[in-house]
């Protein structure tokens, strides 16, 4: 850019005297000053539509009556482009929607696999306390012992105050100062099903990270382990936590990038996966951490064990495990949605008083002894029951005969919409083929075999 | 003894006893088929149910 600048000063010319030949104003020099201001101007831009190049510095620029530059905030460059990329905040591209590294957005999917992570239901024991649990406790989830007795298992084990946020805990007690042998393996876990894991892709090359969050509290430090399995037990990834601080809670995410080898079911109703917390396992059970091996690993080489010190206590709630790399907040969900998802796993009839019908009240006598009565699934199970356990007292109403009081009732069969049962009364008093109803006096039906 | 006993029944309409009842003294019962878990790893430790009634 060039500035005008004035080569000859014409008004000095005035003063001078006549026949001075510098009085005489030149040709060249208007020429030199025409040239002058002709590249002066050539070297500015227009009001309307400049073209600029090089560096432009503009003080205050408004436009639309906006003044940009208070407007404007944050460094670097401008985005221009119409799929822009984003990578602080990291948006992805937001016309694609990638939205995985926001906070606060409001997820509406299946966002939590793990079912009754907040254990909140307890259908099979309302809260009791389980001496010698080797099976399922707290819905959906299992405590295994190779030896029974060296446990026990609540919910709300202790009555310590739950997690924030939080109401409930499964809470599990060592029995005694057990030393693991090689083969011997106590967890905790939940088996999620194919169809609520299968678009993780698991033994594909298209595996998806899966982000593993829960509360933990325990009377023990250290080094805690756990361990994500497939349906075959063959493949499997330790994981390890700490807990630094003992009695107090503690807040654990676990990243874990997929298994892009193994057999991993898909969509099916069988075991997506296994997602276990190791309470003291021997060496047959442990592998190396972060680490997906060939292998039946359910801990982690070195991690503590809570049934090696008597009176230890192990506590977790608000399980999730999500798809991606960072660990959402908890998918807190209704309890009636939850219950129907536990429901699926196991179903319980339940008597509270004195005899209370249970049931859909159309049995029929089949003999003066005996009698058919059916339950009704509240959702339909993942397969139907292979049995059930009852305790309480029982009975069948008739009419005729009134209230008829069991010796037994037994499983007969099922569909996926209801069970059959065969109710062998006391007295035979029945008469055969009139309408019996199932009444029951502080009584419960749990069925069973649905679970993973 | 707070050990429960095992009895086979026939169910309805089968002609194999193929389920089986556990009693537990406090009166707790808990039937399944007998391809159950539990109950075949209690096979397995030697144990012997009761046999079942005659099938009516």
């Amino acid at each position: 850019m060039t500035v005008y600048t004035k080569s000859t000063n014409f008004a000095t010319k005035d003063t001078l005297t006549s026949g001075d030949p510098l009085k005489i104003v030149k040709g060249t020099e208007i020429n030199t000053e025409f040239d002058n201001i002709a590249t002066a101007v050539n070297s500015k831009s227009d009001t309307a539509s400049p073209t600029f190049t090089g560096t432009v510095t503009i003080p205050i620029l408004s436009y639309a009556g906006t003044t940009l530059s208070a407007a404007v905030t944050g460094t670097g460059k401008m985005v221009l482009d119409t799929s822009p990329t984003l990578v602080t905040p990291a948006l992805g591209t937001p016309a694609s929607g990638v939205l995985t590294n926001c906070t606060g957005v409001q997820y509406t999917g299946f966002k939590n696999r793990i079912i009754n992570g907040a254990m909140v239901i307890d259908q099979r024991n309302a809260g009791a306390s389980i001496a010698t649990p080797n099976g399922y406790t707290l819905d959906r989830f299992r405590v295994n012992q190779t030896t029974t007795g060296k446990l026990t298992a609540q919910q709300n084990a202790g009555s310590v105050t739950p997690a924030v946020g939080f109401s409930n805990y499964l809470g599990v007690t060592s029995s005694s100062a057990y030393a693991v042998a090689a083969g011997d393996a106590y967890w905790i876990d939940q088996a999620i099903e194919g169809f609520n894991f299968s678009d993780m892709a698991w033994g594909t090359a298209n595996a998806k990270t899966i982000t593993l969050s829960f509360q933990v509290y325990s009377s023990l430090t250290g080094t805690f382990a756990g361990a994500l399995r497939n349906s075959a037990t063959s493949r499997s990834y330790p994981f390890t936590y700490s807990i630094p601080v003992a009695n107090t809670w503690t807040a654990v995410s676990v990243t874990i990038a997929g298994d892009t080898s193994g057999t991993w079911i898909g969509a099916t109703n069988g075991v997506g996966v296994y997602v276990g917390f190791s309470l003291g396992c021997g060496t047959t059970y442990t592998g190396t951490a972060s680490a997906w091996a060939g292998s039946n690993y359910l801990s982690a080489t070195g991690s503590v064990s809570v049934v090696g010190t008597n009176g230890a206590t192990f506590y977790i709630t608000g399980v999730q495990l999500e798809k991606g790399s960072t660990a959402t907040s908890f998918d807190y969900r209704p309890y009636g949605t939850e219950l129907a998802l536990c429901q699926r796993y196991c179903a319980v009839w339940t008597a509270v008083g004195s005899n209370i019908p249970i049931g859909s009240g159309a049995g029929q006598a089949i003999g003066s002894g005996q009698a058919l009565t059916y339950l009704t699934y509240p959702v339909t199970p993942r397969v139907p029951a292979t049995g059930i356990s009852t305790s309480g007292t029982f009975s069948v109403y008739t009419a005729a005969a009134g209230g008829s009081v069991l010796t037994s009732l037994a499983y007969n069969n099922s569909s996926n919409t209801s069970i059959q049962l065969n109710a062998t009364l006391t007295t035979a008093n029945l008469v055969q083929g009139y309408s019996t109803s199932l009444i029951g006096t502080s009584a419960q039906i749990t069925a069973t075999g649905m679970e993973l | 003894m707070n050990e429960p006993t095992w009895k086979l029944y026939y169910r309805l309409g089968q002609t194999e006893a193929d389920a089986v009842m556990r009693t537990w003294p406090d009166g707790k019962q808990e039937s399944c088929l007998v391809t159950a878990e539990e109950y075949v790893k209690w096979l397995a430790e030697g144990n012997t149910p009761l046999p079942a009634e005659e099938n009516k």
